[in-house]
């Protein structure tokens, strides 16, 4: 065999799991702590920059995405893609019909509230 | 997709003689890289599958918080962070217990692959009991999808239809889908390493085969990713 | 190899794949139990499996589809039904048309079988999971059967809220059988992906594949991409009528045009996972019976990929009357004009294709020929219905009816009509009665354009679908004309099926290569072994018509190969 023994995939040494997992806790910490602050319309774009971060954190280290063939990235990341494809182009119609409801609801019989 | 051939295969004398029974090589694949190469794309795609099946409730989640910021502030209250918080790290302690599984089989380690399998079971098993401590307290207080009110305000208090916004059903419509679906992925992912480590009792996984045990853990590094999102955006909201 | 002659010249020699040891993948070699073929890993016998469960989803759809056009024969109903019936019926034809026959009916039907022969490899990437697949497949035929016993469905194929969360017909059951079905077709997708990637034999190139590995590759994207959006669509609709979850439900303050967004992100794409195979089951079929190089190869093989990524942008030209925001429809309809391009390349090419090409007109290029002229129809009025303006007013009448049934119907269900005879004597061993083969081809495509012309016309003069009743002085001539097609288009079918079932008791020993074509599963004996292939095939220059030499005593074609060093 024109191979080694390991040659099927990358090994991972412990000292980087490690680090990623302590990386992984402090990104919990932050983020926990942050969401005690009011700050307003900055929330969210905070809690999802460091889940994002997080993530990337994961698939690049745990996954082995780093080490991946190009192409199981793009087939990764294109997932992705789509996915907020998804949501951008569903987000133009966000709006549209939220008037409507609050009137179809309005001549409903309330069982709730 | 990776072990021996099936009853109906006939053992196919001409294929692969060089690579002996340890590789575990299917007779329709050339060498253990392409089995493996392509093994590993299909769980990429796979992965990617499952991106876009979470990416609808993703969408739904974004587009309600969008038209209803307010309802989506309040009724966050009624979530306990600190439980949601516990489950975070221990869905990532499990993933760096998967992940040191993997390095385990890579490396023949049978011992350590059978630790840290069953520690990233045990995990598992947390996540959903805790999981299921907050479904039952939800229930309890009457907080669950369709026209119904609760019994109590985020702080305890009596329900104050007055104060409470309009809707409430919603968020924890979506709050069920999303915890509920990603809970199965659990279920399914508690399974799955169940499997690996009766296996790895067997003594099944080696340097030269070990697809199973790297395909399931990037599984559920799939499910703790998931669960990083869903954390902060069901139990980190402020106004 | 079974016979290798010497030819005329000292460098060449002439080569017949075809064996006559008898051992092949339904030989008893192979295994004959009821075992060998339940846990059969040959994508050939599940191929086979899939063509039975097909055709019977055909025959169910088609006899809905039958049982409307009678009803439509007077004004007021042929049969007297009740709007409920009516409404059930429509939608029980249209979902299992869709979902069981249309969505695996090219790719897993007959790109299992033909597929992994074509890049010279032994099977799918994934042989277990290609099975799954197909008891997914079968999984989900239980349901949609379960569907029609236990109270039927009256939502249309489309599931459209809030109506299917109301409604007390079996919307659960068939919702699982969708959501089960979608699933068989991810992994389908996926396995094909992988397959075209990994599987390829040695020297073969992305751009030494066939053009029909090409567009299931494309169609493999869409289906791994579009179609777990549906899955959790379908699960959201489970669970709001089970939870009352209230996304999608107005009465509980939810958007119920959302579910059209949901929907539409898979099913648009899906129409393109119907119709991309048959599209390059066209460009085989054109070059082989024109015995010319496909015109334009890099072009059709992008187009496929262009098609499958524009499919994913365009689904808001379904919702264009649901209120949606104009912008959105606006950028919805520049889009889906820009579909057309792609689409337009794959025509001029193939048509570039048949000029001053040597055509023959046998059975399968009959089917291409009208698959090409009823799809042009198709596209070119999916012009009219995605122009904002004009689709307000033909938005629910005949006229849609018209256009996706020359899409789905005269693209798809004609182009697979012409790839099963087009492979026929690769899949069973056996030639067909050509005669026949050539009366069901012009039978189809007469049938056809009879049943969904008038559709067009009426459409156009304002008869709205899914209704039973109609003004007779206005409409009931086309409608006529319509049924009468639908039973010619029946009877075809009919032919079709006893021809090709018939052959295989009557019909003469296929050759290994009965029309002279140069893609990879020529080169093995009618029908394959186990293995597909006895040796790991050369890959050929593929198109190039003169290395294939018809040979009059075995009644097929040989290769004819250069003999290095000779």
């Amino acid at each position: 065999m024109s191979h080694d023994d390991h040659g099927l995939s990358h090994i991972s040494s412990l000292k980087t799991l490690f680090a990623v997992f302590a990386l992984l806790l402090f990104f919990t910490a932050v983020t926990v702590g942050v969401s005690r602050f009011e700050l307003g319309r900055w929330d969210l774009t905070i809690a999802m920059t460091i889940a994002t971060v997080k993530a990337v954190i994961v698939s690049m280290y745990f996954m082995h995405l780093r080490y991946e063939k190009a192409l199981n990235i793009v087939i990764f990341v294109s997932s992705i893609l789509f996915a907020i494809l998804f949501l951008g182009i569903s987000a133009l119609d966000a709006t549209t019909y939220q008037d409507r409801i609050k009137e179809y609801r309005a001549v409903q019989p309330l069982e709730d509230n | 997709m990776s072990s021996a051939n099936s009853v109906a295969d006939k053992p196919d004398h001409d294929a692969h003689s060089e690579f002996g029974e340890e590789w575990h090589l299917a007779h329709h694949f050339h060498t253990p890289e392409q089995q493996f190469e392509s093994g590993k794309m299909g769980i990429w795609l796979f992965l990617g599958t499952e991106i876009l099946f979470f990416s609808g409730l993703f969408v739904a989640y974004a587009l309600y918080r969008f038209n209803h910021p307010d309802l989506f502030e309040f009724a966050s209250g009624y979530l306990d962070t600190t439980m949601g918080a516990t489950n975070t790290v221990v869905l990532i302690f499990s993933s760096l217990t998967a992940a040191w599984a993997v390095r385990c089989a890579q490396l023949n380690q049978r011992k350590g692959l059978i630790i840290a399998l069953a520690i990233t079971l045990a995990c598992a098993a947390t996540f959903m009991v805790i999981k299921y401590i907050e479904y039952k307290h939800k229930i309890h207080i009457g907080l669950f999808p369709g026209a119904w009110s609760p019994t109590e305000m985020p702080d305890g208090s009596a329900f104050d239809p007055k104060v409470a916004p309009y809707n409430l059903s919603i968020f924890f419509g979506i709050y069920f889908c999303m915890t509920g679906l990603h809970g199965i992925h659990v279920l399914i992912g508690i399974g799955l390493i169940t499997w690996l480590l009766i296996r790895s009792f067997k003594g099944e996984f080696t340097d030269k085969y070990f697809t199973p045990v790297d395909f399931v853990a990037l599984y559920w590094h799939i499910v703790d990713v998931i669960w990083i999102f869903l954390f902060p955006l069901l139990y980190l909201i402020q106004g | 190899m079974a016979t290798s002659q010497q030819g005329s010249s000292a460098q060449t020699e002439l080569v017949d794949y075809q064996s006559d040891a008898g051992d092949h993948y339904l030989s008893a070699s192979s295994g004959t139990g009821f075992k060998s073929w339940a846990f059969t890993l040959d994508h050939k016998r599940i191929s086979l499996m899939y063509l039975a469960g097909l055709s019977f989803a055909l025959a169910l759809g088609g006899a809905f589809a039958l049982a409307l056009r009678t009803e439509l024969l007077s004004g007021d109903g042929f049969f007297g039904w009740s709007n409920d019936t009516y409404n059930q019926m429509f939608t029980l034809h249209g979902a299992i048309m869709t979902f069981l026959f249309l969505i695996p009916g090219i790719p897993a039907g007959l790109g299992n079988f033909i597929l992994p022969l074509m890049l010279g490899a032994k099977d799918v990437a994934f042989p277990r999971i290609n099975l799954l697949s197909f008891y997914l497949w079968a999984t989900g035929a239980v349901f949609f059967v379960a569907t029609l016993l236990i109270g039927g469905l009256d939502t249309g194929w489309t599931f459209y809220t809030p109506y299917s969360i109301e409604t007390q017909t079996a919307v659960m059951t068939a919702t699982a059988g969708a959501f089960v079905l979608g699933f068989s077709s991810i992994f389908t997708g996926l396995n094909f992906i992988v397959t075209v990637h990994k599987m390829r034999s040695k020297g073969q190139g992305w751009f030494q594949m066939p053009l029909f590995v090409w567009s299931i590759y494309a169609t493999g994207v869409i289906q791994i991409l579009a179609t777990p959006v549906l899955g959790i669509t379908l699960l959201l609709l489970m669970a709001e009528r089970l939870m009352q979850i209230g996304i999608f439900d107005p009465s509980l303050g939810g958007d119920p045009v959302l579910f059209q967004h949901f929907f539409w992100f898979y099913s648009h794409p899906a129409v393109y996972i119907m119709v991309l195979p048959a599209m390059g089951v066209a460009s085989e079929l054109f070059t082989t019976f024109s015995r010319k190089h496909i015109f334009g190869y890099g072009f059709i093989a992008m187009s496929s990929l262009a098609i499958a990524f524009l499919g994913f942008i365009v689904w808001g030209h379904h919702m264009f009357t649901s209120g949606q925001t104009p912008i959105a429809s606006t950028v919805f309809s520049f889009i889906t004009f820009s579909v057309a391009i792609p689409s337009a390349i794959k025509v001029f090419n193939w048509l570039a294709t048949l000029y001053k090409g040597s055509i023959s007109l046998e059975s399968p290029m009959c089917y291409a020929l009208s698959f090409m002229g009823l799809f042009l129809i198709g596209g070119l009025t999916g012009l009219f219905c995605a122009t904002t303006s004009t689709d307000i007013h033909l938005h629910d009448t005949y006229f849609i009816v018209a256009h996706f049934h020359y899409v789905m119907v005269g693209g798809t269900l004609v182009a697979f009509l012409g790839a099963l005879h087009y492979w026929w004597p690769k899949i069973s061993g056996r030639m067909y009665n050509e005669f026949w083969g050539k009366v069901s081809a012009i039978l189809v495509f007469i049938g056809f354009n009879v049943t969904f012309f008038p559709q067009f016309v009426m459409g156009s003069r304002g008869m709205p679908r899914r209704y039973h009743h109609y003004i007779e002085e206005a409409y009931q001539s086309f409608h006529v004309a319509s049924t009468i097609g639908a039973y010619i288009l029946g009877v075809a079918l009919v032919i079709v099926l006893v021809n090709l079932v018939g052959s295989i008791k009557r019909g003469r020993r296929a050759p290994a290569n009965p029309w002279g074509a140069t893609t990879l599963e020529w080169k093995t004996q009618s029908p394959p072994i186990h293995h597909n292939f006895h040796e790991e095939p050369d890959v050929p220059a593929i198109y190039e018509y003169e290395n294939t030499v018809y040979n009059r005593e075995i009644g097929g074609f040989v290769d004819r190969k250069v003999v290095k060093g000779a």
